[in-house]
């Protein structure tokens, strides 16, 4: 007993201590990580100042704009520019054809590539073509798609010829480009993916009592789902690309390809360059919300390697 | 030193023969006239050298190959494919990776369409059985290869197979892992009566689990040797009858790499004008195989 007692008194000690201690060192993990999160901030801020300064050594605003200006743009993303509808109602419209373009192509590429993925014969006879095909640059589209649909919008789709809403600026010419660069990138990443699964994990599930269709669902396509994302990543990517190229051509009188291009016709550059600022920032988080969906869905696999 | 209990035969192997067509068009043949029978409630070993065709029997066995030559029967009726009587334990990590442990073990019951309240009744209870109920709601990832592997025990037991068939289950654990799963293994036998079919590179762990050891032997692969072991358990490793049984197959193998090629191709101690006596592991009179032209 006697001695039984500073021994239990020096614990106690020794666990305050090592939850202090603990708490420091968590202290220490959390700030490091803020560090981190901040860190690339400082490139943002480096790279503006440098663009000042340079704007402000060439001093005039028809080929470099200075931040003012550009800020002035953007620090009110509502109010109307150059007569052609507010910074976020263009990039709404730009961003609502990247989302119809891609949801088709997400919705016959995925099918598809699953298809060519799990049989041989059609992945033998169509894999070449898509190889070709998917060398055509979207872009080069554009001529043709406007010969073949005209000024059809989906609308006019369902024989209304307007809707009064956001649809009536969604031209099928411009869904059937972006369906043709988002697409390709989806099947051909569906194709690995199913390729890639390993045997093993079919051949498991069949000594489990697993056939047929339920080996697809239960064991392709979860095994195959990091790499469909894949695609889906890349697609929608060179979907917001390809919308921006093609608002810039004739034929297109809206979004946020077209406000920087009229904005180059009427010389003001700030609105260009606020323009891109935009194309910037919804590139970015369009990627890093595709990327967290990713991780959601396939954690296993980030883990694995 | 035959078991005297009548048993029911639950694989009858006759003849079998296995020839796999290589990407350059070449022929290879792994089985030449293998034959042999297994008693339903045995646990038996399958050993030889690598490329003796020993994963390809078992294979054929599970029914994930099919025979070029003679056939398979699973009490009477022929292999043709996998199915859930036959649970199967893979020599390489097979758990699914987008699944967690306790999702894994029901996999087998999800395919039979049972209740979800019963999948999860009975995979909590096989996940028990190979001690890892901390862990169901682990992702493979997380394990070490020794609970992957008994996960993956777990997931062939769940569907309650009379038959298992284990590809060197093991091999790529390390020496403590092993010998803690082959006592689980042992207790699953044990308690639940199951035929075994065990394929290993250790002639230990196949004196220590089997009541019978197949030696397959050479290239093509056939039958060299077939011994009863019949010792009880728990078996002590280093007593006299252990080690002699392990001597004996030794020089099963190391007699077979000389009669096929006449170069001993086995590199073990030949064990000269010291065969064990027959005690407590005796051959059973096989046939003498044919010999490759």
């Amino acid at each position: 007993m006697l001695r039984q007692a500073p021994s239990r008194k020096l614990l106690k000690s020794t666990v305050d201590l090592s939850s202090l201690k603990r708490w420091r060192h968590k202290m220490a993990v959390v700030s490091k990580k803020a560090w981190h999160k901040i860190l690339p901030l400082f490139s943002v801020v480096i790279l503006i100042a440098l663009w000042q300064a340079i704007a402000v050594w060439v001093n005039n605003p028809f080929i470099l704009p200075r931040m003012e200006p550009v800020w002035e743009v953007l620090s009110k993303p509502f109010e109307d520019v150059l007569g052609q509808g507010s910074l976020i109602y263009n990039i709404f419209l730009s961003a609502l054809r990247v989302v119809l373009g891609f949801s088709v192509a997400v919705l016959i590429g995925v099918p598809i590539g699953l298809w060519l993925g799990s049989y041989n014969t059609p992945y033998r006879m169509f894999f070449p073509l898509v190889e070709m095909l998917r060398t055509i640059c979207p872009i080069a589209f554009i001529p043709f798609a406007m010969a073949v649909f005209r000024f059809y919008t989906l609308p006019n789709m369902v024989g209304v010829r307007y809707s009064n809403t956001f649809l009536d600026d969604v031209m099928l010419g411009m869904l059937f480009v972006l369906f043709w660069g988002a697409v390709f990138p989806i099947v051909i990443n569906t194709v690995s993916g199913v390729h890639g699964v390993k045997q093993l994990y079919v051949e498991t599930a069949e000594t489990l009592g697993a056939s047929g269709r339920k080996i697809f669902w239960k064991v392709t396509y979860p095994a195959a789902l990091p790499s469909i994302m894949t695609g889906l990543r890349v697609g929608a990517g060179v979907a917001w690309m390809v919308v921006i190229a093609a608002e810039m051509l004739p034929g297109s009188d809206s979004g946020i390809g077209y406000l920087i291009i009229y904005g180059y016709q009427l010389a003001q550059m700030h609105v260009l360059v606020a323009g891109m600022f935009c194309i910037g920032l919804v590139g970015f988080l369009l990627n890093k919300g595709l990327y967290y969906l990713s991780i959601t869905t396939s954690r296993w696999q980030a883990k694995e390697r | 030193m035959i078991p005297v209990t009548q048993h029911s035969t639950a694989f009858q192997i006759v003849d079998v023969k296995k020839t796999f067509d290589t990407a350059d068009g070449r022929q290879v043949q792994a089985l030449d006239g293998v034959s042999f029978e297994v008693e339903a409630g045995q646990l038996v070993c399958m050993v030889g050298p690598t490329g003796c065709g020993k994963t390809t029997l078992l294979r054929l066995m599970a029914g994930l190959e099919t025979p070029t030559g003679g056939q398979i029967l699973l009490e009477g009726k022929p292999v043709v494919r996998p199915g859930a009587d036959r649970g199967m334990v893979f020599q390489q990590y097979s758990l699914f990776p987008w699944r967690t442990v306790l999702k894994n073990v029901t996999f087998g019951l999800e395919m039979k369409g049972l209740p979800k309240k019963d999948q999860l009744k009975r995979a909590r209870r096989a996940i028990q059985q190979v001690g890892l109920n901390k862990f169901e709601k682990a992702y493979p990832y997380e394990l070490s290869g020794g609970m992957q592997q008994r996960v993956a025990i777990a997931r062939a037991l769940v569907n309650e197979p009379q038959i298992l068939l284990m590809d060197e289950p093991y091999g790529s654990l390390d020496e403590s892992t092993r010998l803690k799963l082959q006592d689980v293994l042992l207790a699953l036998c044990r308690d639940h009566q199951k035929t075994v079919l065990f394929v290993t590179h250790s002639l230990d762990e196949a004196v220590y689990l089997s009541d019978r050891v197949v030696v397959l032997g050479g290239m093509p692969g056939q039958v060299v040797g077939d011994l009863t072991i019949d010792m009880p358990h728990p078996r002590e490793r280093v007593s006299q009858q252990f080690v002699e049984c392990l001597l004996h197959i030794r020089q099963v193998i190391a007699d077979s790499a000389l009669n096929d090629n006449g170069v001993d191709l086995v590199p073990v101690q030949r064990l000269n004008g010291h065969l064990p006596t027959p005690g407590p592991c005796c051959f059973q009179d096989i046939e003498p195989q044919r010999k490759n032209p």
